[in-house]
This record gives structure tokens, C-alpha cells and sequence, in this order.
């Protein structure tokens, strides 16, 4: 490329989208095809039509963003299409902007692919006026023509192409239309081709040629040079450190007074860009200018009052409608649970208490519950799928933006925390809608601290017995504790571990469109292959280490193991006044929530009656035993204080994660880091919130 | 007859222009890269209280939230 002699690409080694591992797709092909785009330019649609069944996700390395990669191929060659994040820009602003545009800088793919909304030309061309500064082949893909044609705009593709220079089709990628086209444009683009580019001169004046020829006499590499020239008047702060790095004290100085002259080089590049689009897309759309339309349900979607009840009953029915949906393949694993706890049992225990327990108790149970999510969650990320695909999401962002901004969470971040109250793991899976990584990673962190329906009963029940009357006060300091937890969790994470700077909202919110069922599948089918390979056998594992735990040696838990742990470490538990049999249910309700309950009743009730057992495990169980057996009474009569009781509360209500949570955190960050981090928080969290409450129950009562 | 405000102030259903914008490069970054750059048209949409306000500008609608539209200095068309 003729503008950049010094500039070859290649990784530096400190890039961030490869941490200096040169393999950087997981997938091998001939070409390496790098797919960039706005938000809401359909650029996963396309992903999805040109690689199919052929995706791998996973993330970026080190990072805790979503990598994309696929492959297809045409007349014999393998293209491997690389997603990279949706941004607006390319300006270092965020993890997803770094990364995309080191992944072109450094790993120079063979063609990058842009996508442009048709319907929404001038906005979307933006990220076109990033990219033509770098000297690689280029494909502009002006999708939604079906949308755009539809509002009245006719966008001459060719006149287009003449004018920038860079190979442009216009696809539908919903109706699949124009795909044929797109990939004999990927697979016959020009590296010799020389685009039409933004006119810098005209806008920065003569700081930019000094900037351009400093850059020049001091042969700097890495970065094509006009791109940096930009880049470096924008104020781009890795660009800047990175060049100042590189030159010697008199450039360096020299550069500093050249930047300090332009002021507000942001605006002034930005501007330059929208000229281009506004010299580029002259005469070649017809469109009704400047026509407001906003959707007539967006009046009552966006209303802080009706749209929050509207958003609050379409997540409600959503629930509803994800378990409906999936009720057919939650069924075997219901039947399974029934087998286990009926007839299997009946017949297996007489030939071998330990096998038949351990096939049932252990086993079964586990492998059932795990089923049960399995389908659930199919049902609850087609429901979220569709209303991502279909723009709503992005209204909810609006309406909860408010009360998340504040505890420095997005306003997104109420999907997860809603799904938390279903299922932790459900929530932390969830927080992949949230678009930036560090609202992401601090609702993923914060997530597992609200209660999950199992906690919300075995909370319910202990509070009722302990409390009586008392209860619904108790569990209201708990929800107003909880937030506070929230907003402090989040501070500290913003303040110390990931310091930046408070984003608030600048969103598009899209126009409505039918859901694409295509992205919905594909989106279904990541989530269910996750939670296969790590939440059910994580879980499946827990169950039966719960159940090892309770039954050996001795086949009853007050001589198990477990027993016998929780005797040495009772001075621990004594810390929140808990007895070694509450801190043991403390322990046990980190393997699985659901089991709490029935371990307790095992616990408390085994000396009094021996119809309560071992496989009280599951929640379903846990209320049989609640409501056949005397097992309050036995409870408030085991001789625990309500200072003991209420510090109970708390430590179960803001205990560790289960162990399913935790494997899925770790799945969704893809850290070791992050996943001891929130374990470790997590331990020393309960032990705080158990002693205070303790010691504040022992004032009160 | 123009008047100077900010983006924050402004009323449902008033058109404007994109005058100046405030505030650090971070900020100024993501917003220009949506479109608000000095000389744009826009309507406002919606401006509720304690709600960011929702714009239309460049052919859709935008939410801003409230603290990044204080820093958006506008001329309100009369």
C-alpha cells in the first residue's frame, strides 16, 4: 500500500487481541476474514449465514469478551470469518474497540468485512471512514436493503463502489439475498486497491501534514501512518503512549506542541469522517430526509412508568414461556427424579443400600437436575434471543438505566439480575447482553448475591419458623442489605480492580424488526453447549459429592464425614454463633441451594424420626419433608438462639455461589482469576455478614 | 430567534442543532461516533425526569443519558 511503505502488520506481541500468542483463531482456512460493524447493523445475521453450524465461540485471550469464529467455503477455498466486537468507533475507548482494531492492525486478516446499515446509511458508514485508513482488502456489506427499501431509500451500490473505491453488495442477510455476491466479493478483493479517504488536510489544517511527516522521518511502525497521524490528533490515548514511547525526547516534544495547537481533535476528526459519508452518499440514495419516526409503541415501551409494567410482564410471561416451550425436554428428567425417589429405590436399596443409595441419592438426582436446567435454559436464551433480535432489549436498557446507573451497573444488568432469581447460573450466563466488558464483568460479579428461587424458599422457611411474625421485617433488611451489598460490590470493582472511566448511556435504540430465528437458534444452541460441557456435569458432580459427603462412612449424616468436618471446624462457625450442624448446611448449600433444605431436615430431624433420610436432596423433596414431618418443630426446638438463627440467615442469603455458579463464571470469564476472586470475596463476605448479623442479633434479641 | 441550551433541557418534540460538546475525549469519542457532531439536526423524542433522553438523529432514535446530555450544547430552532 503506497501511503504506508513503513507499515507492514504483523503482532507487536502486546496486542490485545492475542497477548502475544501468534494462534489466534482456533479454526485454520485459507483466508482470514475479519467481520467488523456498528451495533445493530445485522453483522451477526451475516456471521451466522456464512458460517452456519461451523462456529466456535470463545473468548478473546485474557479477555472476558465473546470471540466469534467460523468458516465457509466457495469453490474450494476456506474462509475463516472472525467477528469482531460491535463498536461505534475505533478509538480506544473500550476492551472492544482495542480489540477489534488490533486484530486488523496486528494480525492483518485478509480482507476485512464492514457492515453498513442500508436504511441508516450515514450513521453506519462511520465505521467505513475508520477502516479505509488501513491498508487491507476491503468489502463493504450494506445489509437490510429489504428495510431500507422499505422506508423508501434506494442506495445505488455501485455508485458506491466507484466512489470509495472499496467492493460494495448490498444484501439482505435476513432473506439471504446477495449472499452469493458477498462471498465472490470476499474471495476477489484487490490488495492493490486505493480508497477514497476521509480529507484530513482539509479539516486539521497544517497540524496534520507536520504530524504525518514527524511521523514519517522517525520510520514509525506498527501503525499505518496516516491512520496514526489521526489517530494521534484524536487524542487516542494507546496510540499516543505508544508513539510518544517510541520517539526520542526531541520528537517527542515536538509532537507534544504540534497536539497541544489542535484543540478538540475529536470533534474535528468525527466531523471529517461525516463529510466523507455526506460527499460519498451524495445522489446515491434517495430518502426522505430528516423524517422523524418513532414507532408507536415505543410511546408507551419508553414511558418510565407503563414501559417498566410492560417490561416487568414480558419478562414475567417470558419465564413462563421459556418453561412452557421446554417442558417436553424437562420431562425425562422429572421422570427421572420420580424414578429415583419411587420405585427405583424400592427396588435397588434392598439388594444394596450403598449401590441403590448412590445410584439414587447420588446420581440420579444430580444427572436429573441437571437435565431440568438444561431444558430450561434452552427455553429462558430463546425468549432473551428474541428480544435482542427483535430490538426490544435495547429498550429495557433505557427503562432500567436509571436505577443500575447508580449502582454503576448498565441498565441491561437487570436481565441477569432477574434471571438470578431463577437460577445464579441462568443470571451470570446472562450478563453476555450487557456490551461492555466492564459493566459485564461487574454484574457478573455482583450477580450470584441475589437469591435464587431455591435460596428465596430455604430463607422463606427458616425465617418463618425462627421469626414468625418477625419474618417479613427480617426479610426486608435482607433485600435492603442486599442492595446496599450491590452498590458497594460494584463501587470497590470500579474503583480498585477495574478502574476506568463511568460510562453512561449513548445507545441506539433500533427500530423494531421481526426476531431472526436464525440468530435465535444459533444463540440458543452456544448457551445449551456451555451449560452441557460445564453447569450440568458441574452440577451432576456436586450432587454427588454432597451425597459421598453425607453417606460415608457410616450411611447416616450425623457420623459422616461431613460430620465429622463440621465438628473440627466449628470454632470457625462459632465466629457467627453457628453450631457445627448449622455451619455444615452452610456448607452443603455452597455444593447446591437446593439441597440446603434437606439437608437440614435430615440434620436436625435424624434424631427425632427416621422417616426424614439422606435423599431429601432437592427441592422438590425438601418441601415433601417440610410438609410431612414435624420438621419445624424439630427445628425450634434444637436449641438455636435467634441471634444464631438470624446470623444464619444471613450468611446462607449472602453465601457462596453454587459450585454450578461458579463453573459457569468461570466459563463466562474464562479466568481462573476472576473465578477465585468472586470464591474468595464470596468467603469472606459470608463470615462478615454472619458475625454482624450475629452480633446485631445478639443486641436485639 | 436561536437560544443556547443543553440537550438535558430540552423539551419533547423541539428540534435542534448540535452546537458544541463538552466534557473529557473518552466522552466526546462515543458521542461523535453515534452522530453527535457540531452541525447535526435532531428532534428530542422524549426528556422524562431521571430518564436519559431519547433523540432522533440521523435517521433513528438515540437514548443519551442524562449527565452526557448535559454536555451537549444545542440552538433550539424556534
Amino acid at each position: 500500500m503506497k501511503a504506508s511503505s513503513q507499515y507492514t502488520g504483523g503482532c507487536p506481541g502486546n496486542c490485545s487481541c492475542c497477548e502475544g500468542k501468534t494462534n489466534i483463531g482456533s479454526i485454520k482456512g485459507d483466508l482470514t476474514i475479519a467481520l467488523v460493524g456498528q451495533p445493530n447493523t445485522g453483522k451477526s445475521t451475516i456471521f451466522n449465514m456464512l458460517t452456519g453450524a461451523s462456529q466456535h465461540v470463545g473468548n478473546w485471550p485474557g479477555k472476558t469478551i465473546e470471540k466469534k469464529e467460523g468458516i465457509f467455503t466457495l469453490d474450494g477455498k476456506i474462509g475463516h470469518v472472525v467477528d469482531l466486537p460491535g463498536t461505534y468507533s475505533l478509538t480506544a475507548n473500550s476492551q472492544e474497540e482495542t480489540i477489534a482494531r488490533d486484530f486488523i492492525l496486528h494480525h492483518t486478516p485478509d480482507v476485512v468485512v464492514i457492515v453498513v446499515d442500508a436504511s441508516q446509511l450515514e450513521r453506519t458508514l462511520y465505521m467505513v471512514a475508520e477502516v479505509v485508513l488501513f491498508p487491507v482488502p476491503l468489502v463493504i456489506v450494506l445489509n437490510k436493503k429489504d428495510a431500507a427499501e422499505k422506508k423508501g431509500i434506494t442506495i445505488d451500490a455501485k455508485k458506491l463502489e466507484e466512489r470509495t473505491g472499496v467492493k460494495t453488495v448490498a444484501m439482505s442477510a435476513l432473506t439471504g439475498e446477495g449472499k452469493d455476491e458477498l462471498m465472490e466479493a470476499i474471495l476477489s478483493t484487490d490488495s492493490d486497491a486505493e480508497y477514497c479517504k476521509p480529507d484530513l488536510n482539509k479539516s486539521f489544517g497544517p497540524v496534520y501534514k507536520e504530524v504525518l511527516e514527524l511521523l514519517r522521518e522517525n520510520k514509525i511502525s506498527g501503525y499505518p501512518v496516516e491512520w496514526a497521524a489521526l489517530k494521534l490528533l484524536e487524542e487516542d490515548k494507546a496510540v499516543v503512549a505508544d508513539i510518544k514511547n517510541v520517539l526520542d525526547a526531541k520528537a517527542r516534544h515536538r509532537l507534544g506542541v504540534m497536539l497541544k495547537a489542535c484543540k478538540r481533535g475529536t470533534i474535528t476528526g468525527a466531523d471529517a469522517r461525516f463529510t466523507w459519508i455526506k460527499r460519498l452518499t451524495e445522489n446515491s440514495q434517495i430518502s426522505e430526509k430528516g423524517r422523524v419516526k418513532q414507532h408507536r409503541f415505543d410511546r408507551l415501551a419508553l414511558h418510565p412508568l407503563g414501559g417498566t409494567v410492560i417490561s416487568l410482564v414480558i419478562l414475567v410471561l417470558g419465564i413462563i414461556a421459556a418453561y412452557i416451550i421446554m417442558l417436553p425436554l424437562m420431562i425425562p428428567g422429572y421422570i427421572l427424579f420420580l424414578l429415583a425417589a419411587g420405585t427405583l429405590r424400592d427396588v435397588l436399596i434392598p439388594v444394596s443400600p450403598l449401590l441403590g443409595s448412590m445410584f439414587c441419592d447420588g446420581i440420579l438426582y444430580g444427572v436429573s437436575a441437571g437435565l431440568v436446567m438444561l431444558g430450561f435454559i434452552g427455553g429462558v436464551f430463546f425468549i432473551l434471543g428474541i428480544m435482542e433480535s427483535s430490538g426490544y432489549l435495547a429498550r429495557l436498557a433505557y427503562l432500567f438505566d436509571p436505577y443500575m446507573n447508580r449502582a454503576g451497573l448498565h441498565g441491561k444488568s437487570v436481565i441477569p439480575l432477574l434471571m438470578g432469581l431463577v437460577c445464579n447460573i441462568f443470571g451470570v450466563m446472562g450478563t453476555r447482553v450487557i456490551d461492555s466488558s466492564r459493566q459485564r464483568l461487574v454484574t457478573l460479579v455482583v450477580t450470584p448475591v441475589i437469591p435464587c428461587k431455591a435460596l428465596l424458599l430455604v430463607i422463606g422457611f427458616i425465617t418463618a419458623i425462627f421469626f414468625g411474625h418477625l419474618a417479613v421485617p427480617i426479610f426486608l433488611s435482607l433485600i435492603v442489605v442486599m442492595i446496599a451489598y450491590i452498590i458497594m460490590t460494584s463501587f470497590f470493582l470500579r474503583k480498585y480492580i477495574l478502574p476506568g472511566e463511568q460510562t453512561g448511556l449513548i445507545m441506539e435504540l433500533p427500530p423494531y424488526q421481526k426476531p431472526i430465528w436464525k440468530d435465535v437458534f444459533m444463540y440458543v444452541y452456544t448457551k445449551v453447549k456451555s451449560f452441557w460441557y460445564r453447569g450440568f456435569w458441574f452440577i451432576t458432580i456436586a450432587f454427588f459429592l454432597t451425597w459421598a459427603a453425607v453417606y460415608f462412612p457410616g450411611g447416616s449424616i450425623e457420623n459422616s464425614y461431613l460430620a465429622a468436618f463440621g465438628h473440627t471446624i466449628e470454632p470457625l462457625g462459632r465466629i457467627m454463633g453457628l453450631d457445627w450442624r448449622l455451619f455444615i448446611v452452610l456448607i452443603i448449600s455452597f455444593f447446591s441451594k437446593e439441597a440446603t433444605l434437606g439437608v437440614m431436615a435430615v440434620i436436625f430431624g435424624a434424631a427425632v424420626s427416621d422417616t426424614v433420610n439422606v435423599n431429601f436432596i432437592s427441592i422438590d423433596m425438601a418441601i415433601w419433608a417440610v410438609v410431612n414431618g414435624d420438621f419445624g418443630a424439630y427445628l425450634a426446638s434444637a436449641g438455636i438462639t435467634p441471634a444464631s438463627a438470624l446470623a444464619f440467615i444471613y450468611a446462607v442469603f449472602f453465601s457462596l455461589p453454587c459450585t454450578g455458579t461458579l463453573a459457569i463464571i468461570y466459563g463466562e470469564t474464562r479466568s481462573y482469576k476472576w473465578t477465585a476472586g468472586v470464591l474468595c470475596y464470596s468467603v469472606v463476605m459470608t463470615f462478615l455478614m454472619g458475625s454482624l448479623a450475629y452480633q446485631a442479633g445478639r443486641l436485639i434479641f | 430567534m436561536y437560544r443556547m441550551k443543553t440537550l438535558e433541557i430540552m423539551r419533547p418534540g423541539a428540534k435542534g442543532t448540535v452546537k458544541d460538546l463538552d466534557g473529557n475525549q473518552s466522552f466526546l469519542s462515543r458521542a461523535v461516533s453515534i452522530g453527535f457532531t457540531p452541525g447535526v439536526e435532531f428532534t428530542v423524542l422524549q426528556n422524562y425526569r431521571h430518564w436519559p433522553v431519547v433523540v432522533w438523529l440521523r435517521d433513528t432514535q438515540v437514548a443519551i443519558g442524562r449527565d452526557e446530555a448535559r454536555k451537549i450544547v444545542v440552538d433550539e430552532s424556534k
